[in-house]
């Protein structure tokens, strides 16, 4: 029996990237759920975060930014995030979900949560970005068929029925 | 002239994307999911729910669609994802809902890093796609 996965303390940088990747990213219970799409998306948005940490004022971020759990009470930009460190069970169903059925020894869908689970992990605490998932100008998501995030906005990639955009840093 | 005439007609053009939740998979038993999770969760005792599918298929997905619930007493509108489970639940409602009071802005002119902003025509227009080719659904709490 493998040994339970559990996330980071959610106080914790990789707790935070963690939470919001498993947020964020289609789980194995969805149809068009694809693991490598999944994975790609998780890095998507930890440059994401590192750019709007970087780069406040390209992304009109007023004050001083110095982490990316700062970012997380900028009203509505990571809902469900507001309250961080403090997150509500109901924003946090999918998470908990998610963690719940990674440990689901016996249950079917056990292998894919877990391996979904350990992938949020692994991006969140890697020491830097695969070159085959660089995306140095990554900016924001939106739900595709939704509003693009405004006109200094391209179009990078949809997946997982999400519509991804990078902007120039400068 | 087609990419002028496409241009004018603007979102008519997405006419072909709109479906009725009857005639697409993965939303099994749609209704009585969405019959719970709003006698669950609604603050008022009757609720007019309207659902429509979108398909937004890519290349890798062909064949994807995603059904969205306005709920205007609910005060949002819930995004729900097909499923290969043999039930929807709430696992399904994708990446929280877009509140009506928070993510939607009058137009596209300020920058909105909001993951579920939204427009004001936008919200119109599906509201209006719903009132054609969607579902209504009336639910009663307690």
């Amino acid at each position: 029996m493998p040994d339970p996965i559990r996330l980071d303390e959610v106080g914790t940088p990789a707790g935070l990237r963690e939470r919001l990747f498993l947020h964020e990213t289609l789980t194995p219970a969805f149809a068009r759920y694809d693991r490598e799409e999944a994975f790609h998306v998780m890095w998507f948005i930890r440059q994401v975060l590192a750019n709007r940490v970087a780069h406040p004022r390209v992304f009109g971020i007023r004050g001083t930014v110095r982490s990316e759990a700062d970012l997380m009470a900028i009203p509505n930009q990571f809902p469900g995030f507001e309250t961080y460190p403090r997150l509500s069970a109901a924003e946090m169903t999918n998470v908990n979900e998610c963690v719940r059925l990674a440990n689901a020894t016996g249950d079917r869908r056990q292998s894919a949560y877990r391996q979904h689970v350990q992938d949020a992990i692994t991006v969140a605490t890697a020491p830097a970005v695969p070159i085959q998932y660089s995306a140095p100008t990554a900016a924001a998501w939106k739900r595709a068929g939704t509003p693009s995030p405004g006109a200094k906005f391209t179009l990078y990639r949809t997946m997982q029925g999400n519509d991804y955009y990078t902007t120039p840093m400068s | 002239m087609s990419l002028i005439l496409a241009l004018t007609l603007g979102v008519a053009g997405d006419t072909a994307q709109w479906r009725n939740i009857a005639g697409v998979g993965g939303f099994p038993n749609w209704r009585g999911f969405l019959t719970e999770h709003v006698r669950r969760h609604a603050a008022r005792r009757v609720n007019h729910l309207c659902v429509v599918v979108r398909a937004d298929g890519d290349e890798r997905h062909p064949d994807a669609a995603t059904a969205y619930v306005y709920w205007p007493e609910g005060r949002r509108i819930e995004i729900l994802g097909q499923t290969t489970e043999p039930a929807l639940s709430p696992m399904m409602l994708m990446q929280g809902p877009i509140r009506l009071d928070r993510d939607v802005s009058p137009d596209d002119r300020q920058p909105d890093l909001n993951p579920r902003g939204v427009t004001r025509g936008w919200v119109r227009e599906l509201v209006s796609r719903c009132k054609s080719v969607g579902t209504r659904l009336t639910v009663v709490k307690g």
